[in-house]
């Protein structure tokens, strides 16, 4: 697949163009994960940092509950704010870091049930 | 499949918290390339919630909504200070990168970005690139006087807000494009104009403060900085330069 950029009056486009000889499955969008699929139900479910940095901010507590794209950390890496929100609705089990904490990649977050 | 490109859809507002947080709260009813643009910001801020001051300037924020990886992302803070600098360098001179993505005349601050992503589950669901030009404020508040400068402040013209908005757009979209296309070209502008290379920087790796010298800027966005005769390359969100970065390099 090729991109290419096209002006039409004045305003751009970008236009992707797919052979038909190419691999045809892949689409602009990736598949959705198997994860985004589940139901938490009453599956414990924990959230874990996507890469490092530094809490900023939590906005969920332990017995709050939760719906699906709820903020509830926002870890700041060098003036990238992520805002990690919740996957499902849910209550919130535990809340393992604090504001101020340095995180890696992987860490756990919080809980949700 | 016609992807609107960055800037077909402009939300202006006369005023406005910020963009960022407009568009964070409402990203979902809006489509990929959506910009808000406000003259005035009463809530704008850069880092760790610090206010970003706002008076006669060129505020505005770009949503993305394509599949970007996470590990990715960060780039995109250097992509978009290639774009700045790009639309400032006509305009004024001593302008340079301080990595990774602030824009400065000599030392003080012209331009900023603030990248803000919403994640589920290790997926990124948007990204919202923020970008501040100082454009036509003269006055700023007395604990930024030493820290700022405007196009005007350092040109003494006043500018047209509006035409500067259309190339930053023609400038983002340029660099954007590469950026998908794998072209680091981005990456080689922050290099060349970087006012960090040779200079002595303290840092922190979120573990610790350290110190060290920065060698190079990479063709893949990260930083090369020497310590005690050790290179070590750290990427965008691995490291914080500190406020009171600034030493000249020994020569």
């Amino acid at each position: 697949m090729k991109i290419y950029r096209v002006k039409v009056n004045g305003k751009t486009y970008e236009v992707e163009i797919e052979s038909v000889l190419e691999t045809p499955n892949r689409t602009e969008h990736a598949p959705l994960k198997q994860t985004e699929q589940k139901s938490l139900g009453s599956v414990v479910n924990t959230l874990k940092a996507p890469m490092q940095g530094t809490i900023v901010d939590i906005k969920a507590q332990p017995g709050d509950a939760v719906k699906r794209g709820d903020i509830l950390i926002v870890l700041e890496a060098m003036k990238l704010e992520n805002n990690i929100v919740a996957p499902g609705p849910g209550v919130i089990k535990e809340v393992f870091v604090s504001k101020g904490d340095a995180v890696i990649s992987g860490q756990p977050l919080l809980s949700i049930d | 499949m016609i992807m609107k490109a960055l800037g077909s859809n402009v939300i202006n507002f006369d005023t406005l918290s910020s963009t960022n947080a407009y568009l964070r709260d409402n990203y979902q009813q809006f489509a990929h390339g959506t910009v808000a643009r406000t003259h005035s910001q009463t809530n704008g801020k850069g880092r760790f919630n610090r206010t970003w001051f706002a008076g006669e300037d060129l505020l505005v924020s770009v949503l993305i909504k394509e599949n970007i990886k996470l590990s990715e992302i960060s780039r995109l803070g250097l992509v978009c200070a290639a774009a700045v600098f790009d639309v400032l360098k006509k305009y004024v001179t001593a302008l340079f990168i301080k990595w990774p993505n602030d824009i400065l005349v000599n030392d003080k601050k012209i331009a900023g970005i603030l990248l803000e992503s919403i994640i589920e589950e290790n997926r990124l669901l948007c990204l919202i690139i923020g970008i501040g030009i100082n454009v036509n404020t003269i006055n700023y508040p007395p604990e930024l006087t030493k820290k700022s400068v405007s196009l005007r402040l350092a040109t003494g013209k006043i500018y047209a807000i509006d035409a500067l908005y259309e190339e930053l757009i023609e400038k983002l979209n340029d660099y954007y494009f590469d950026f998908k296309i794998d072209n680091n070209y981005y990456a080689r502008v922050c290099a060349e104009n970087s006012c960090l290379i040779g200079r002595d920087i303290v840092f922190n790796d979120n573990i610790t403060v350290r110190r060290g010298r920065v060698i190079d800027i990479r063709e893949n966005g990260n930083i090369l900085i020497d310590e005690n005769g050790i290179s070590k390359e750290y990427n965008y969100g691995e490291i914080s330069l500190s406020d009171f970065y600034y030493g000249k390099a020994e020569d």
